[in-house]
């Protein structure tokens, strides 16, 4: 079951289930808070800010004998605040993929917790940091006690093309069991000069290279987009969007 | 056709090419031949017009218009291909996407997915490579023979009219190699193309057999001829044309070695 959600005027969104769903939520109000009770399913969440304003993000909630996976896209122009506080209950699995274009100002903290034992967290993110861009992300994974036999997982890959202003990631681990599995990794890097002149020389300008290393660098593959309603609308905003910032 | 007048080129600020003249017609292939570190590679980055090469003085023109007014996409748009030495890794961005880009700014409507598809495997089962190439980043975890090879397929599917091999023979084994010139032999008589081929194997050169040849040294065309001269320098190295013609090669700059000394621990403070 799919189902569609435009977030226009009213800014408080619970989203609670208890089977098997796909959610897109398309951002286009200034402040969301997303309260999320989701039990007994498979659930993929999309949330895309559309909006050309400043916004604010809030979600928090718990997920309980779910398999959720949940993907944030931001690739405004504007200010982006994101507090993501999720608890993760009995026998779940949390995925989570954020992806971030950045040619302005964008904080985001995310603060997952395994509340008990045999629970699983991913957390994958992608941030491209643009000329003007400022970032700060902070992803703080916390396993409380009890919670043995869980894992906590989290990836943040950040690519600066053209000195951005500040790029601070800051990946945290709190554990306080033993017998579980936890990991954190960093990776940033610039755009290598030479591998533009090896796209240059085979016809891409340096605005296409650019590009074509941005998309696959952050965006997932049209398959994914297909899965959600709306998804392929969204892709094609998206790239837009994409070349748009990558051509200013 | 591809015309060099008295270039002249410079590496921070070391001139490399001190005043080279070259003229490639469709269906040349010419051997670009000498000891390393003497301007051969230069030489075909000169053309492509990587940014860290500087032209000084002289002109390159190509079916009369003047090369080196033209950006480096553009250069290859105009028909260049420069099938690198050291070709550079792209993580992310896969083959398929990486040629289908490149394909599609050189036609005004994006190429069909079907066609690309169809050809970019024919490409790939021609030089052998693994059937999901498409779908791995470019030349990312490619060994490099592979990278060599990977290459010729971009120049299989972008069909210029001049191409410029930059050792494309190291790093590729036997069999490779006859794939390889195959390759590139079947698609010079298809496009009928121009080529410059840098290479220091006469296995290469009879597989292709270039019908010119080139010797720089010091930057410089020092002798020229055709297939003989090839087949005189893998007999005789290039000693006899350094005799003759009363020049030495640029000593290729060997790194400075600094020594740390010896962390070894000294007996006498051991038992002191």
């Amino acid at each position: 079951m799919s189902k569609v959600l435009e977030i226009l005027d009213e800014n408080v969104v619970h989203l609670s289930a208890k089977k098997d769903e796909t959610f897109t939520l398309i951002l286009n109000s200034p402040k969301l808070v997303l309260d999320y009770a989701l039990e007994d399913g498979f659930y993929k969440i999309l949330i895309y800010n559309r909006g050309d304003f400043d916004v604010e993000v809030f979600d928090q909630g718990f997920i309980k004998n779910a398999n959720v996976e949940i993907t944030y896209l931001e690739l405004s122009s504007f200010k982006y605040l994101q507090k993501s506080h999720l608890s993760i209950l009995d026998h779940s699995s949390l995925t989570i993929h954020s992806i971030y274009l950045i040619n302005t100002y964008k904080e985001i903290h995310f603060d997952i917790v395994n509340k008990v034992a045999h629970t699983d967290v991913s957390i994958d993110n992608s941030a491209v940091c643009l000329k003007n861009g400022e970032l700060s992300l902070k992803v703080e994974g916390t396993i409380v006690k009890g919670a043995h036999g869980s894992t906590h997982y989290q990836r943040s890959h950040c690519l600066t093309v053209e000195k951005p202003k500040k790029a601070f990631v800051a990946p945290i681990l709190n554990i306080d069991e033993n017998d579980v599995k936890a990991s954190h990794s960093l990776s940033s890097g610039t755009i290598d000069e030479e591998v533009l002149y090896y796209m240059n020389a085979r016809g891409l300008t340096r605005t296409n290279a650019i590009l074509l290393m941005i998309q696959s660098y952050l965006l997932p593959d049209e398959a994914f987009f297909k899965t959600f309603e709306k998804g392929e609308e969204i892709l094609k905003e998206v790239e837009g969007k994409v070349l748009a910032l990558c051509s200013m | 056709m591809l015309v060099i007048k008295d270039l002249h080129v410079s590496v921070e600020d070391k001139e490399i090419l001190k005043g080279l003249d070259l003229v490639v017609k469709p269906l040349e292939i010419h051997a670009i031949m000498g000891p390393n570190g003497n301007g051969k590679s230069t030489l075909l980055q000169t053309i492509m017009g990587n940014p860290n090469y500087v032209v000084t003085k002289g002109s390159i023109t190509y079916n009369g218009q003047d090369v080196l007014a033209m950006s480096v996409d553009e250069r290859s748009k105009a028909g260049l291909f420069l099938a690198m030495q050291y070709p550079k890794e792209i993580p992310g961005v896969t083959n398929s996407d990486f040629l289908r880009a490149a394909m599609n700014v050189r036609s005004e409507k994006p190429v069909s997915l079907f066609k690309f598809i169809k050809e970019m495997d024919k490409s790939i089962t021609k030089l052998k490579m693994k059937e999901d190439l498409a779908h791995r980043f470019v030349n990312d975890g490619f060994s490099g023979g592979e990278k060599k090879r990977n290459e010729i397929l971009q120049m299989m599917m972008l069909k210029p009219s001049i191409a410029m091999l930059d050792e494309i023979d190291s790093g590729l084994d036997v069999d490779a190699i006859k794939l390889v010139s195959d390759a590139i032999l079947d698609l010079y008589k298809e496009e009928e193309m121009g080529l410059l081929v840098v290479s220091h194997y006469e296995r290469f050169f009879t597989m292709i057999h270039p019908t010119h040849a080139h010797v720089i040294v010091d930057g410089k065309i020092v002798c020229e001829g055709d297939y003989e001269l090839v087949e005189k320098i893998d007999t005789d190295g290039y000693d006899w044309l350094y005799k003759e013609l009363n020049i030495r090669p640029k000593e290729q700059e060997k790194p400075l070695v600094y020594s740390l000394g010896t962390c070894a621990n000294n007996k006498r403070n051991l038992y002191e």
